[in-house]
């Protein structure tokens, strides 16, 4: 136990000491770029089993941790054959369809609820940081309050509620409860009391009505936040499992991640299936995020809004 | 404000109309649902039992609760006071000017936020194994220590794999927000520090941590509160047991066991608002110092 | 263009059109079936995979539709709660493992979710057609709620090869004691002779879980609740075990490793590390599955006893099936859980699939229980089938998992403890911590403002 933390402790000072000694000489680049490269070695290792696990033949999965030796190395040994399995027509009560359904079911949901909660969020958030009325305050802590709730504990009462409405295996009962979020709303919160007030008055004195102030001068300026929470929403709705097993009924209507957890259960576990599947899984979200990465970390700076 | 908005009935509502109409129906309304059932032993909605503040006293008294409530804080204390100084650390390294590199580093630290908790539960019980495993292995040729240390069956270790484990899957994810955040950090406001002669640490006190502070102080926040409900990490990581002497047992699976493995929801409940409660608490403490330090 | 909420945006509404375009294209297949007949759960893809080869026989026969979902067991555990916590009916049919049977039917006796099924069982006859115990996995204050689809008989699995090499004789093996005394002088070695020990006798995690927890425990006769839910924690027996094992898995005269699961487990058995391993039959296919190089190498033989003469099986895992008691079609779910359970062309493909073997005495003589298993050169089916009849019985309670989870940490702390105290100590330590155990259980049953008469103290 201390070792290891006196040795995390030891990298942190390291880092620290590095940042403020940072003059732009080349040996604190130097150093710099190595920290960086010893993290990043250390951040993506488990990847290398995941990506090696996926390209093992099933027969030679567990013999070796990471690939076969040199002189083993065939198309027996290594070969799609997991990702064949994976990707292989889906035989269900409901008839045989693309495995790809689930990925584009995946796809669906995940953006559907990111566009949802930017909207829904920023346009609360607007609400709780440009309006003064009354309830404000208490509002703005009744929403930050529900973050304290531990989720699970409403699956019985949010259950019942989607079987009143009729929602069960329906995409309703997945979207709508997660339309909004309290983490969103106080995130643009924040976001939008940095905005200066003049630049919305300007706007009403130019007749602006106020759903064009929200959309036309304040969605603009907090575009960084929007591209950072996009991220978050998007990859909380990709990974979750939760919700779907137990809204859903239909296998076609499944989620990628509810359908790869099925490789690794009882009496049978298709690791490299399931390994295959996770990698898989990775790359839509990875692809969108070095995409859209400049769009994320914009500048908060940009658009004009400086204090 | 524009004091003819809000004489009459203020736009406000307008737009909080989805938020109050979706959060009404599935938080607040299941919420007091909930918080009605901590003084109730129900099974079913025909078979409830008033019972005041028995399922209170019954968690109050359970010394497993308060291993769970220990093993919650140490968490939460490694959470931001490891985990986010590491973050803005590796965040302020990316920041510097002109790095074409950049952009991949920033992929590869925040890329373990792109996996879920179950594929992590597995990947580490096999990085975590006596003799085989990748950790120990690593640590033996780095230390000559820890060829057979068993990570998760030894009481000692269990809470250090977990919260090297969350150090992995969020250290990047935090990193992003500290990123945004020190775009903020005005330029021309360093320049001058520097011309002024003030060194690498005072600028970071008084140009780069008063320019971060609002960010700072939600990345905390919600890191506090995301420790204090840490579930899906554990449950994964242990096989949805608290492992040994319930040495990663947190306070949410405490709550799940209870309240979904022996089918007592009001036990459950009871937990939820204590957990409410404390998280409450602590967010308030946290809030009054950051304000505090502006004066 | 303008767009201003930016890029970002654009980009995901561009993904949710085309993800919405390709999904509706797929699904305008499945927009024209009905509202199916029955709704079914279960939670193992093996299972899944067999009964939809199956269920369209089923349908045609009697004329039905059958709506079947898959989900992992821990999510099929949040969907029942869930249901029963709402008060809302059941699916028709559900299938569940035997450590969530307590919690779900908690409550009042008469609004257990799922229907008693007494009375089908003893008019069908299949009531006297199980193996010993089964049925009392499913049962509570008499009532039969589930159906047994398995036994999940525990055996030793032994590598022939390194036994063979030593001279050691499996048979010879015949209880613990002479297991133990037969490793530590001929198994556990240091071969390489640089201090670490490279081959221990066998697999033992340090946890207790699931060896000594499910297997040991129940091998040794000890049943941690009687029939009607009380605990039978406070026991010199489980004392005992409780300090063997911790002597088998700690300190330098052990002679077990802990191997785990998966991979490693592989890795273990694979580098010679570990010779034997204790397998119910659903687990000789993992190992099937796991580690397809070491086909032929292992061998099976019963568990030693703790006695001469005494009990040499265990039981491992167990799943039933469930009749919702709301079901509006109560008939055709107990004719399909009946057809699940006694098809023979299923049975034989279920075995096929995962090596396990029904719980009707009746189906045993199917031949493919004799056929050779060709990774275990063994009549595998047969050998289980052999010690089947002596499986151990165990009653289900509520907190059934708390109760195994408090034995691992008393285990746990003797660990911590175990230092400072000799043999008596230890026994009278782990003494002391089973009578907390017991009255913390006591008091949570106690708690319970449901119970029925003839199960309260």
């Amino acid at each position: 136990m201390n070792l290891l933390h006196v040795a995390l402790l030891l990298l942190l000072a390291i880092l620290m000491g590095l940042v403020l000694a940072g003059r732009a000489t080349a040996a604190a680049n130097l150093a710099r770029r190595s920290v960086l490269i010893i993290v990043s070695c250390l951040i993506l290792s488990p990847f290398v089993w995941l990506v090696f696990a996926t390209f093992k033949d099933p027969s030679v999965l567990n013999e070796y941790v990471f690939l076969p030796p040199f002189a083993e190395w065939s198309a027996e040994t290594i070969n799609l054959s997991n990702l064949r399995t994976l990707l292989a027509p889906q035989e269900t009560v409901h008839g045989t369809y693309s495995f790809f359904l689930y990925i584009f079911n995946s796809v669906f949901l995940a953006t559907a609820q990111t566009l949802l909660q930017v909207t829904f969020c920023s346009m609360a958030g607007f609400a709780f940081a440009v309006y003064s009325f009354r309830g404000r305050q208490a509002l703005f802590l009744l929403v930050l309050g529900s973050m304290m709730i531990p989720p699970i504990l409403l699956l019985a009462p949010v259950y019942r509620m989607v079987v009143n409405f009729g929602w069960m295996d329906t995409y309703f009962a997945l979207l709508v409860p997660g339309a909004v979020g309290a983490y969103g709303i106080f995130l643009y919160r924040q976001a939008m009391m940095r905005v200066p007030k003049e630049l919305f008055d300007a706007a009403r004195i130019d007749g602006a009505s106020e759903l064009r102030i929200w959309y036309e001068i304040a969605l603009p300026l907090v575009r960084p936040i929007t591209g950072a929470f996009c991220l978050v929403v998007f990859l909380n709705a990709w990974n979750s499992f939760i919700a779907p097993n137990v809204f859903l009924q239909s296998t076609y209507k499944m989620p990628l991640p509810v359908i790869l957890q099925h490789f690794v259960g009882q009496y049978e576990n298709q690791y490299g299936v399931f390994l295959a599947g996770t990698f898989l899984a990775i790359l839509p979200p990875a692809c969108l995020f070095f995409y859209l990465q400049r769009e994320f970390i914009l500048g908060l700076t940009s658009g004009g809004v400086k204090e | 404000m524009n004091g003819a908005l809000t004489r009459h009935f203020s736009p406000a509502w307008f737009f909080l109309l989805p938020t109050i109409a979706v959060m009404g129906t599935f938080l607040f309304y299941p919420v007091i649902l909930a918080g009605v059932m901590a003084f109730q032993q129900s099974s079913g909605a025909l078979a409830v039992e008033w019972i005041g503040w028995e399922n209170f006293q019954f968690v109050l008294s359970d010394p497993l609760f308060y291993r769970a409530a220990r093993n919650t804080l140490i968490f939460a204390a490694f959470s931001i006071f490891l985990q986010l100084p590491l973050s803005l650390g590796l965040a302020m390294l990316l920041n510097a000017k002109g790095d074409r590199t950049k952009g991949f580093f920033r992929l590869i630290i925040f890329s373990p936020f792109l996996v879920g908790p179950i594929f992590v539960g597995i990947l580490f019980a096999v990085l975590f194994t006596p003799r085989f495993g990748m950790i120990n292995r690593f640590l033996q040729y780095l230390t000559g220590w820890g060829l057979e240390v068993n990570w998760l069956s030894n009481p000692a270790f269990v809470l250090p794999a977990i919260i090297l484990t969350a150090l992995w899957m969020y250290v990047g994810f935090n990193m992003i927000y500290f990123l945004a955040a020190l775009q903020s950090v005005s330029q021309d406001l360093m320049d001058a520090a520097r011309v002024d002669g003030a060194g690498p640490w005072q600028r970071f006190l008084h140009v780069t941590v008063p320019a971060i502070k609002p960010v700072a102080v939600f990345v905390v926040i919600m890191s506090t509160i995301g420790s204090f409900q840490l579930f899906e990490l554990p449950f994964a990581l242990l096989q949805g047991t608290g492992g040994p002497d319930n040495a990663g047992l947190t306070l949410v699976m405490y709550l799940y066991n209870h309240a979904f493995v022996s089918g007592d929801l009001g036990l459950g409940a009871a937990v939820g608002w204590i957990l409410a409660m404390a998280i409450f608490t602590i967010s308030m403490v946290q809030i009054k110092v950051s304000k505090g330090g502006d004066h | 263009m303008y767009f201003p909420p930016g890029k970002v945006i654009l980009t995901l509404v561009v993904m949710v059109a085309v993800a919405a375009g390709y999904i509706g294209v797929q699904r305008a297949q499945f927009a024209a079936t009905p509202p199916p007949d029955l709704h079914f759960l279960v939670f193992s893809r093996a299972h899944y995979e067999r009964y939809r080869a199956v269920l369209p026989e089923f349908e045609a026969e009697e004329g039905v539709r059958v709506h079947m979902t898959l989900l992992n067991w821990n999510s099929l555990r949040n969907r029942l709660q869930a249901i029963r916590i709402a008060g809302l009916p059941m699916p028709d049919l559900v299938e569940f493992e035997r450590s969530q049977f307590g919690a779900l039917v908690r409550g009042p006796l008469d609004l257990v979710p799922f229907e008693p099924l007494n009375e089908r069982l003893e008019a069908t006859g299949l009531i006297d057609q199980f193996a010993p115990g089964r049925l009392e996995l499913w049962t509570r204050a008499g009532r039969h709620f589930g159906v047994p689809k398995d036994v999940h008989p525990v055996m030793l699995a032994y590598r022939r090869d390194i036994l063979a090499e030593l001279g050691i004789d499996p048979a010879e093996l015949t209880t613990w004691e002479r297991f133990v005394a037969v490793a530590r002088e001929k198994i556990v070695a240091d071969l390489t002779g640089n201090g670490i020990i490279d081959r221990y006798a066998i697999d033992m995690s340090l946890t207790g879980n699931p060896e000594l927890t499910q297997i040991l425990i129940a091998q040794r006769g000890i049943d941690l609740f009687d029939a009607r839910g009380r605990p039978l924690m406070h026991n010199a027996d489980l004392a005992d075990l409780i300090v063997w094992y911790h002597e088998q898995t700690t300190g330098a005269n052990r002679i077990s490793f802990p191997a785990g699961w998966g991979q490693n487990l592989a890795q273990a058995l694979t580098s010679d590390l570990v010779v034997f391993i204790m397998v119910p039959d659903w687990r000789t296919r993992q190992i099937e599955m796991d580690m397809p190089g070491m086909a032929g190498k292992f061998g099976l033989m019963a568990l030693p006893a703790w006695e001469e003469g005494g009990g040499r099986t265990s039981t491992f895992g167990g799943t039933g099936m469930f009749i919702s008691r709301q079901s509006e079609n109560p008939e055709m779910a107990w004719r399909l859980a009946e057809f699940l359970a006694l098809d023979e062309t299923l049975l034989e493909s279920s075995f096929r699939r995962t090596n396990i073997i029904p719980p009707f005495a009746g189906a045993w003589d199917l031949p493919v229980f004799d056929q050779v298993n060709a990774f275990w050169q063994e009549p595998l089916g047969r050998r289980f089938i052999e010690v089947a009849g002596d499986v151990p019985v165990i009653h289900p309670s509520p907190f059934y998992g708390l109760a195994l989870d408090r034995i691992a940490n008393v285990l746990a702390r003797l660990r911590r403890h175990a230092r400072h105290l000799d043999a008596e100590a230890r026994f009278d330590f782990v003494m002391e911590e089973l009578g907390v155990i017991q009255s913390d259980i006591e008091q949570l049953i106690e708690r319970d403002r449901f119970l029925s008469e003839e199960e309260r103290l």
